[in-house]
């Protein structure tokens, strides 16, 4: 796991000086505790069983950038769970690099009730919709991608500086688009 | 649930499905920018340059789903500092016991143990053999510690005083644990450093040792 990236960059709020004694072992544990909530809330079923795993590195990395930094600043929530997500990423990488994650268990969490014909019509839908994706103007490509990432238009239009009308016109024609091309590959999601 | 409202379902479930076969780019942005880009922390033209990578990298677009699914949870109020570590424990090691110990204490922590669990008062206990604080030498850095009965497992890690993992293991069926040398080459002379055992025992049962300290000669 990649433990060079820098993960304090600033969003650490100064809200009062910590406590100065030494860190107690019920301290310790309520830490653990909420980088496990954090890690629940973020962790992927499929990666349910590395849970542990991501919260002792995530634990271990909180304790790094204490240790790294001047003075007595709290922790932030969301910073735990930014720290949380960052490393549930790092193994999701990980484990996809090494190809850990078995197929079926991943396409078993997709296709629920699905058989192995259903799962590799999925992926032929998946290579399609990448592949049409790729065929749109980028503007309709970026704002039909944070559609198809459940960004509403509003969402989507903040993120990219746009205006609203202008996001739902291009998520409108880009969605047609996109179908349109799936539609020529024999492709019906 | 309108047929265009299944139709647009269909297709993010489709979007989502592109994850599974997918496998990490050399180009793929570094988690926290990508949280950073879903939380409005990154300047527009960043995050089209994002969401395009996104748009063609199934394992991102994943990294991007999950921070959106954290975002509005993620922003609690600030942890309750009579609960938050600080750097000053950090800073008062005045001396290497010292800080073997507080790791130790903190070691303790890391490890990631299950929820509790009832324990018959004969539950054994985990000692270090032949004793805690010993020195090993570095070609044959050996831990032991006392069985469990017959059957049990033992997970084990190991890690420098201020909590850097050197190595682990899961599943030991015998009570020892050989380090590798690479494991221990970073280490100097004299170094100490802490370990800790989590034995699963026959009916289920999990202990979990002490925090144990080492020293390399």
């Amino acid at each position: 796991m990649d433990r060079s990236e820098p993960l304090s960059d600033g969003v650490l709020p100064a809200e009062g000086a910590s406590p100065s004694a030494p860190l107690t072992d019920e301290e310790c544990a309520r830490l653990r505790q909420q980088i496990a909530r954090s890690v629940a809330r973020v962790c992927p079923r499929w990666l349910s069983a590395q849970a542990e795993d991501i919260v002792q590195i995530a634990l271990i990395r909180v304790v790094d950038i204490l240790r790294a930094r001047e003075g007595n600043e709290p922790l932030s929530a969301s910073y735990l769970s930014r720290v949380a997500y960052t490393t549930t990423v790092d193994e999701i990488r990980r484990l996809r690099r090494r190809r850990e994650v078995p197929l079926e268990e991943g396409a078993e969490e997709r296709h629920e009730g699905a058989g192995p014909e259903e799962a590799r019509a999925g992926s032929e839908i998946g290579e399609g919709l990448r592949d049409c994706l790729g065929r749109l103007a980028e503007p309709r490509r970026l704002t039909v991608t944070l559609h198809l990432q459940g960004h509403t238009v509003p969402e989507a239009a903040r993120l990219l500086g746009w205006t609203d009308k202008r996001v739902e016109n291009l998520v409108y024609r880009g969605l047609a688009d996109l179908r349109r091309c799936l539609a020529s590959k024999g492709l019906t999601p | 649930m309108t047929l265009d409202e299944r139709d647009g379902e269909r297709l993010r479930q489709a979007f989502a499905g592109m994850a599974e076969r997918a496998v990490p780019r050399d180009d793929c942005p570094r988690p926290d920018v990508l949280w950073a880009a879903v939380h409005g922390e990154r300047p527009p033209d960043e995050v089209h340059r994002l969401v395009a990578h996104t748009s063609e990298c199934g394992v991102c677009a994943e990294a991007w789903r999950l921070a959106r699914d954290l975002r509005g949870t993620a922003a609690g109020p600030a942890v309750d500092p009579a609960t938050s570590p600080g750097v000053a424990w950090w800073g008062s090691w005045g001396s290497l016991a010292a800080a073997a110990g507080v790791a130790a204490l903190a070691f303790s922590a890391v490890w990631p143990s299950g929820p509790a669990v009832e324990r018959a008062p004969a539950a054994p206990t985990l000692r270090a053999l032949p004793a805690d604080n010993q020195r090993l030498p570095r070609d044959r850095a050996v831990l032991r510690w006392t069985p469990g009965p017959p059957r049990s497992r033992y997970d084990i890690q190991v890690a420098t005083v201020d909590l850097r993992i050197l190595t682990r293991a899961r599943g030991l069926d015998v009570p020892e644990l050989a380090l590798p040398a690479a494991a221990l080459a970073a280490l100097p002379r004299g170094a100490r450093f802490v370990w800790q055992v989590e034995a699963l025992l026959p009916d289920g049962t999990r202990i979990t040792s002490p925090t144990f300290v080492a020293i390399l000669e």
